[in-house]
Order: structure tokens, then C-alpha cells, then sequence
């Protein structure tokens, strides 16, 4: 059964003045239908990078240079602006960034500006097109009747979720939220959480949630992916990333977690120094910083492969031990 | 591969340029002038030619030493402008800016009063009742531009001093004093360089239109503006020399200062983004 | 360590208010009650943590515990005296053995000196008998304690030469150059990669063992209070609701909003609905505070008492304060 998007091999690289930054060197990954896929990552990981880059938001100096982007088998990086524009943003793929709560207008009711994504999108009237709009705030929780109220009316979780409304607006099969719960108390980010669970399953709809946050991420994704300076390092269902990290940098983000419950332990931190982009060193990119370096990881970059069902993992601890 | 050439480094190159060339004829005019300022010969109106490559004026004197000895006298008086109005206006903006309240309305107020008035204006009223001279030329500019240089710089003060290391400071039991000198005004000096260098186009401009319109630096000093005026009168001639070059140095001298300040607002703004 | 420590802070009825409105002359005045009555003590050696979501007003009251804004009202104690009622030379030499962190690493440090003024900058203003070798001691022990070593590595650089935990770092090697009695830390984790947020809670940690030094940590996170700090309040809309040891605050919380926001916090592995995690609405503004109870508007266990009177902070067992009127006595 074809996957719902298969990225393959994707590299995006900034030409800067600077030198050439290598934002995203080499990644892949596949997303089924009615399914979560956490995307972690710190900063400078690139994850960021990658929503853009599927949906091709990326402007220069940036440049997709290699790699295809499979959304139901179609190659997105052989269409034209035009197709991506008409037929793929907003329709098909849809993306909540990252405090999007800010992006909505002002000047105008929230209903209007939920139709106007309708309108602009589907070929149906501007009637229709409110009825619609109206049923979306009631999908996410908000009162229609509250659909008249300009942005400033409302609170920061309500425009969360009316911003989230606006991107079902033409009923996506994928949606891509940037961290769509960062800039939120904890108690609205249970909220928005309870809400895209449950909008997965009504609409049938595929998430890539990008996030730092793993313990968040690990109750509600099928699977996660952690990137790390521009490539995957693991991928996996959620319950094998939790209970068997394979790549020590996964192991570290886990053990770096602080828990509410349990037994309090001393937690682990990442020694070492921050990734240049600009200047990646030889062989694994995660070498300089980790503490199970064998030789071969300075030389070689280890490839991204299954080393058990549905597991994968860039490391020569286990590529080595396939051989 | 493209790489974009952004505008700053060329407007900001252009402007370095032209004012280095000014301030290497200005510091050398004595041995770069073909003749004296005010050296009289007989070949009166003459058109350019090899001896005088810019010809000469009414009264006999080569245009070219004129013009040199005059750009001189501009970039001087600019100097002594933006020198005045730059530090009253630096320091009174700083002041008010940091302190808000009453105090700042207080002085905004006659502040906001003096800049509604068109500058050039109350330059030319002061320097009339002041009299002629290159000094009372020098203060009526200056005083006429303070409120320009203290908004602008109020504003930036304003700006910077909300920033959180500003208040990190107050945290570890920095005085008043302390932070505007040794944060706040550093944070703003590269504006405040645009700022003094866009002053001086502004300066020398103004000093340049009053010598024109007669008041100002008396004759026979050699004086843009002034020459520029007089010049007008060998047009009914036929001569067009007399005018034209004038007119001509004024325009490179205030280009080349507005491009230097522009060119540093570019960098500035550069500097800001690549953080 | 557990013999009664001496109070190094004592808080009593802090309150800020900040003004809104009222600009024009006929309209009325409003107040934003950002923190709105707050008593608490801080023994020596303690990381005390106050607790909340944002407009809670924790960040607010973190500043005037320090007197970055002045009070509306209240007193805070600082070794016994009286910070508010400070002359400006007396404030000026506390400030000396009081410190602060900022949240934003990338804002909090002047970006035109070198680390190595930065961190000796605080020398400058307090009245010290060292002499220059001394001072320079002084200085490479602030580094190492915060973790930038070796100190060649760091000291000619700018702070935009340097990583966000990196800056933190410097910040807090800054706070504890002049050797502080007391630190407040506004949320010091918050804009920090997970992978290095230990760094600096860490080094926290280590500093109070080492100095005795004693701190109130600001935070969101319930699970960064949990791992640095001795006691924990819970602010809400300006006043604490709650307030106790660690262990009991996460372990029997009492007041209904601490146990949703426990309840809330995303446990690693743990799917599946958490039905009491969900509470309806947002907080109120502080602009328009509910009368009565200022949860009640959300609070799941509501009575008819909590919509006519706010209830009273009181202990309700030795050591635990609750302010709710499931919990004060009938």
C-alpha cells in the first residue's frame, strides 16, 4: 500500500554568504494515512527546515537540490508553483506554524477570515463557504456563534484553535504543525493535544508534529523521528523509541527529560559543542559529542537503515553489527 | 548559483569615496589651488581654458581656487554645526529619553516647537539678527538643527533602553550615569554616526543657501553658495562658468555626505539582521 | 540539614498593580492586579519556586522581590531589612548580595563586551577591599562554577560568539561572581535546548550546596520546579493558591488547580485520555477578576461559598498552605 508521503533522500542547503549551510543533508521518511508522526529536534536540527521544504516554502538563498518529496505518489518537487499553490497548499497539505496564533488579522472577524481560505481554495459561494467555517469552529471546540468576534476577542488558546479551524478549512489529508503548542500554559496544550487527537480520527487526517517536547510528542504520535544537525539519526514506532533508544543521541534526549512523576534522578545533558551547519565535521555528525565514538564514526557517515521492523537508525554501533 | 549583490556596499563605497576626495582637497588646498582665492587677474570672464580649467569670474579670479578655497569654507562651518548641534542635541535627547516622564515632556515641547518650523528658516532668521560671519553662520545652523538631532536620537534611546540587558544592569547595582554612557549611547553610536554625517550634508546645504541668498559669510571669501549667486549675474553674459562650477561643488560635496550616511544606515540595518 | 535554617527573605503581602486607562481625565481608573498579596519566607540554603501559567504574575513578582519595579504595596525582607524603604546608596550595596537571572540568554547580556567584562562588570560597582590579583581570583572562580572552562576558551569572546546555553551560562556566572546570598532565576531553563537544561539547573543545585546559597526559581514547568527546588508555590492570577514542600506538592497535591496542573503535565510514554487533566476555559484577565474564589469560574469541585468569598491562604498542615474552601475549616 502506497504511503500517504514518502520523503526521499531530501537535501535542502542555504547559499549564504557565509558559506554553504546544509539544512537538510539526506532524509528520509514515510507517513501512512490516520497517522501521527512526531518530528524532534533542538535547535539548528533542520526539522523546521523539513516542513518547509515539503510543502516547498523554501525561498533563497535556500534550494531543495536533491531528493523527492512522494505525497500519495506523486512527486511534489517536479510540480510547478502554480499546481503547489492551487492544488497542494492549503488543500491537500496544510501547515500551522509556530505562534500562529499571531497570524491571524486583526481588521477582520474570525469567520471571514476562515472563509476566505475556503473561497480561495474550493469553487463554492461565499455562503457556503461561511456555513462551513462555522462548522470548523465548532470542530475545534469554539461556540459559531462566537465566529463574528475579531481575533483580539479572543483568548490565546481559543485563536490556537481558530487557527488550526483555518487550516482544515478545505479538509487536508496532511497537516504539518510547527510547534503548534510551544507558546502555550500547559493546561491549553493538554487542550490542543485532546483536540488533534480527535481530529485525526474524525477527518482522517496525517499530522507531522514538530516538537521539542518529547514526553508530549510520545503520548500521542504513532511514531517519532529525531533529527539532529540536518539528518535523522532514529525513526520508530513511539513505544521502541521510548522503551529501546538505539542512537545515543536519542538515549540522552530521553534521559535529559525531567519527569513530573517517578523516582527523581540526576538527568543527563549533552556535553560538548553545538553543530555548525556551516562547518559539519567528518564522518557521523554527532561524533564530537558522543560518548560511544568508535574510530569508523570519525571518518565515515553512517547510513540511515532498518536494523529491526519499522526501526531505523543512523549509527555505526549498529550498522557495524549487520555486516 | 546567484549571489545578490545587496545595494549598501556600494552606496556606502560611493560615499567614502567622494568624501575622502573632499577632505583631501580641503586639508591640501593651499598646495592643490592653482592660484589664490582672491587673486585678481585681468582676464575677466575668461571661458575655461588651460590656464583656468574652470575659467574665470567677474572680478578675474580663477574659478577652480574658488571653488577649492570655498568647499573649504562649507565643509568648516558643516563641521562646527554638526559639532554644536550634534552634542546638545545628543546629550539633551539622551537625557530625556532615559529619565521619560515629566522631564521629557517637558523638554520635547519647545523641542517639537522649533522642529515644526522648517529648519532652514529659522537658520536664516538667526544667522539675520546675528549678523554675517562664518561663526554666527555656523551657530544659526546648529541651533536651528538640535531638535532634529535630539528626536532622532530620543527615539533610539527610547528603543534601546527597554531592552532586558539594560535592565540586567540596574540588577547588578549600575548607576544612571554608568549605563547611558558606557551601554546605551555605544548601543546607538552607529546611528548616531549616520545620523552626524547626514547632519553634515544637511549643514553644509544650509550653509550653502544662506550664503546664496546673501546672508552669511561676507565677500571676498570664497564661499559656494555665495559665488553661486553671484555667478547669476554673468549668465545675462553668456558666461555659465561662473555658476555652474559653484553650483556643481555643492552638489558633489552634500552627494557625497548623503551616501556616506545612507551607506551606514545600510550597514547598520545589515549588522542588525545578521544576529 | 534540617535544623530550623535562618529566613534569609520574608515576604508579606507584596502586591503590584499596575495602572490602565485613566489617561483621560473623566475615565475611570483600572488596575491590572498583577500580583495581588503575597506572603512567603525563604530560609537560608533554599530554592524556593514559585510556580504558574503565564499572567499568574510570577515574572512580576520576581521583579519586585529584587526591586526591579516598585511595590503597591507590602514589605519584603532582606536579612531583616526593609528593601522597599532603602536610600538609593544603601539599595545600590544590596544589590550586591542580591542577584538576578533573566529568562532570555539572548537579550540579557550587553552584546558589545567580552565575557570575560561581562562577568566582571558586577565587581565594579560593589565596595570591595580585594585588590586587582584578588579580583581576577574572583573572576576565574566565577567561571569555573558555572561551567566555562577552561576560561581562555571564552573570555575574549562576544556573546554573539556563543550558543544559548553558552550565554546562560555566562549569566549565571555573572550572578555569582560577587557571591550572592540570594538569587531570583526567571525562568532560566525556558528558552534552552531539553539536552542542556541540566547544564544549569545543575549547576544551581551546585551552588547552593556549595555556597548555601538560597534562590526563588520562576517557572512554568511544574518538572523543572520538581528537580531544583526545596518548596513550591502555585501562583494563580496573582495570588498563591498553594504551597509546600517538593514532595508533597507533586505527590498529594490538595488545591484543584495544582492537581490539574500536575495532572496536565505530558508524562514520557503515557498515552491514553486523561479526563481530569482537562479544565474548561482560559484564566480570567486580571483586568476582570471573578468575585469570590478567583479559580472558581473553572474549578470542577466549586460551592456556593466560592463564588461569594475569596478564601483565606491558611495552613492546613505544618509546612502546607492552601488558599481553598474545600480545606478551611466550617
Amino acid at each position: 500500500m502506497m504511503s500517504l508521503l514518502d520523503v526521499q533522500n531530501l537535501r535542502t542547503y542555504y547559499f549564504t554568504r557565509r558559506g554553504l549551510l546544509k539544512a537538510l543533508d539526506g532524509v528520509n521518511l514515510s507517513l501512512e494515512p490516520e497517522e501521527i508522526l512526531g518530528l524532534v529536534g533542538e535547535s539548528g536540527s533542520g526539522k523546521s527546515t523539513l516542513a518547509m521544504s515539503i510543502i516547498r516554502l523554501i525561498s533563497p538563498p535556500g534550494r531543495i537540490i536533491d531528493g523527492r518529496v512522494l505525497f500519495c505518489g506523486d512527486n511534489l518537487l517536479e510540480k510547478s508553483e502554480s499546481y503547489m499553490r492551487k492544488e497542494i497548499r492549503w488543500k491537500q497539505i496544510s501547515m500551522v506554524f509556530q505562534g500562529s496564533m499571531n497570524a491571524l488579522n486583526p481588521l477582520f472577524r474570525v469567520r471571514e477570515q476562515i472563509t476566505e481560505a475556503i473561497v480561495l481554495h474550493e469553487n463554492i459561494g461565499k455562503a457556503e463557504a461561511l456555513e462551513k467555517a462555522l462548522e470548523l469552529l465548532k470542530m475545534v471546540g469554539i461556540d459559531p456563534s462566537r465566529g463574528k468576534d475579531y481575533p483580539h476577542e479572543f483568548s490565546g488558546g481559543m485563536k490556537q484553535r481558530a487557527v488550526i479551524a483555518m487550516s482544515l478549512a478545505c479538509n487536508p489529508r496532511l497537516l504539518i504543525a510547527d510547534e503548534p503548542t510551544t507558546a502555550l500554559d500547559v493546561l491549553l496544550q493538554a487542550q490542543i493535544c485532546e483536540l488533534i487527537k480527535s481530529l485525526k480520527e474524525e477527518l482522517k487526517l496525517s499530522v507531522i508534529w514538530i516538537t521539542h517536547d518529547l514526553p508530549l510528542i510520545s503520548g500521542i504520535s504513532q511514531k517519532i523521528a529525531v533529527m539532529y544537525a540536518g539528518r535523522l539519526a532514529e525513526l520508530s514506532s513511539a513505544a521502541a523509541l521510548i522503551e529501546e533508544p538505539l542512537h545515543p543521541y536519542t538515549q540522552i534526549l530521553i534521559n535529559s527529560v525531567l519527569s513530573i512523576k517517578g523516582p527523581k534522578k540526576r538527568i543527563d545533558t549533552i556535553g560538548g559543542i553545538f553543530p555548525d551547519l556551516l562547518n559539519l565535521p567528518v564522518g557521523c555528525r554527532f561524533h564530537p559529542r558522543c560518548s560511544r565514538v568508535m574510530e569508523v564514526c570519525r571518518r565515515e557517515e553512517p547510513e540511515f537503515v532498518e536494523v529491526e521492523k519499522g526501526h531505523y537508525v543512523a549509527c555505526h554501533l549498529y550498522t557495524n553489527s549487520k555486516k | 548559483m546567484r549571489i545578490p549583490i545587496p545595494k549598501g556596499p556600494l552606496t556606502l563605497l560611493v560615499g567614502i569615496v567622494i568624501v575622502v576626495s573632499i577632505v583631501f582637497l580641503v586639508a591640501f588646498a593651499d598646495f592643490l589651488s592653482p592660484y589664490g582665492s582672491n587673486e585678481f587677474t585681468n582676464e575677466i570672464l575668461t571661458p575655461p581654458n588651460v590656464a583656468h580649467p574652470m575659467g574665470t569670474d567677474a572680478l578675474g579670479r580663477d574659478i577652480l581656487s574658488r571653488i577649492i578655497y570655498g568647499a573649504r569654507v562649507s565643509v568648516g562651518i558643516g563641521l562646527a554645526a554638526v559639532a554644536i548641534s550634534g552634542t546638545i542635541g545628543v546629550v539633551v535627547g539622551a537625557i530625556s529619553a532615559y529619565y521619560g516622564g515629566k522631564l521629557d515632556r517637558a523638554i520635547s515641547i519647545p523641542m517639537d516647537s522649533i522642529y515644526s518650523f522648517p529648519s532652514i528658516i529659522t537658520a536664516l532668521l538667526i544667522a539675520y539678527s546675528l549678523g554675517g560671519g562664518g561663526p554666527n553662520t555656523a551657530l544659526a545652523i546648529a541651533i536651528a538643527w538640535i531638535p532634529s538631532y535630539f528626536r532622532v536620537v530620543r527615539s533610539i534611546i527610547f528603543s534601546v533602553k527597554e531592552l532586558t540587558f539594560i535592565e540586567a544592569e540596574k540588577a547588578i547595582g549600575a548607576g544612571t550615569i554608568y549605563i547611558i554612557t558606557r551601554h546605551i549611547l555605544p548601543a546607538c553610536l552607529p546611528s548616531i554616526a549616520s545620523l552626524l554625517t547626514l547632519g553634515m550634508r544637511d549643514a553644509i546645504l544650509a550653509a550653502a543657501g544662506l550664503g546664496f541668498l546673501g546672508i552669511g559669510i561676507p565677500p571676498p571669501t570664497p564661499e559656494l553658495g555665495a559665488d553661486l549667486s553671484e555667478g547669476r549675474r554673468a549668465l545675462l553674459s553668456g558666461a555659465w562658468w561662473p555658476s555652474v562650477f559653484p553650483g556643481l561643488m555643492i552638489f558633489i560635496i552634500v552627494l557625497g555626505f548623503n551616501m556616506l550616511g545612507e551607506g551606514l544606515n545600510e550597514l547598520v540595518k545589515l549588522r542588525r539582521t545578521t544576529r | 540539614m534540617q535544623q530550623e535554617q535562618e529566613v534569609i527573605l520574608r515576604v508579606q503581602n507584596l502586591r503590584k498593580w499596575f495602572q490602565t486607562g485613566g489617561g483621560f481625565p473623566f475615565s475611570k481608573r483600572k488596575y491590572v492586579r498583577a500580583v495581588d498579596g503575597i506572603s512567603f519566607d525563604v530560609k537560608r540554603g533554599e530554592i524556593f519556586g514559585i510556580a504558574g501559567e503565564s499572567g499568574s504574575g510570577k515574572t512580576t513578582a520576581g521583579r519586585v522581590l529584587l526591586r526591579l519595579i516598585e511595590p503597591t504595596s507590602g514589605k519584603v525582607y532582606f536579612k531583616n531589612k526593609d528593601i522597599f524603604s532603602l536610600g538609593k546608596k544603601e539599595l545600590k550595596s544590596m544589590r550586591s548580595h542580591m542577584q538576578f537571572i533573566f529568562q532570555n540568554p539572548y537579550e540579557s547580556l550587553p552584546p558589545n563586551m567580552r565575557v570575560y567584562d561581562i562577568i566582571a562588570e558586577p565587581l565594579k560597582f560593589a565596595k570591595t577591599t580585594a585588590n586587582k590579583a584578588e579580583m581576577g581570583g574572583i573572576v576565574k572562580n566565577a567561571f569555573d562554577s558555572a561551567g566555562l572552562s577552561p576560561m581562555e576558551n571564552f573570555m575574549s569572546k562576544y556573546p554573539r560568539q556563543l550558543s544559548g546555553g553558552e550565554r546562560q551560562r555566562v549569566a549565571v556566572a555573572r550572578a555569582i561572581v560577587l557571591q550572592p546570598d540570594f538569587i531570583v532565576a526567571d525562568e532560566p531553563v525556558s528558552m534552552l535546548d531539553v539536552s542542556i537544561r541540566g547544564e544549569i539547573l545543575h549547576f544551581l543545585l551546585d551552588i547552593q550546596k556549595r555556597q548555601n546559597l538560597s534562590c526563588v526559581l520562576i517557572t512554568h514547568d511544574l518538572s523543572v520546579a520538581r528537580y531544583v527546588c526545596n518548596r513550591i508555590a502555585i501562583m494563580y492570577l496573582g495570588k498563591f493558591v498553594e504551597m509546600g514542600t517538593e514532595e508533597k506538592m507533586v505527590a498529594e497535591p490538595m488545591h484543584p488547580y495544582t492537581r490539574i496542573l500536575i495532572s496536565s503535565v505530558p508524562v514520557m510514554g503515557q498515552k491514553g485520555e486523561k479526563k481530569d487533566a482537562l479544565v474548561e476555559g482560559e484564566p480570567q484577565s486580571l483586568l476582570n477578576l471573578p468575585v469570590g474564589c478567583r479559580f472558581h469560574p473553572r474549578c470542577s469541585r466549586v460551592m456556593e461559598v466560592c463564588r461569594r468569598e475569596e478564601p483565606e491562604f491558611v495552613e492546613v498542615e505544618k509546612g502546607h498552605y492552601v488558599a481553598c474552601h474545600l480545606y478551611s475549616a466550617h
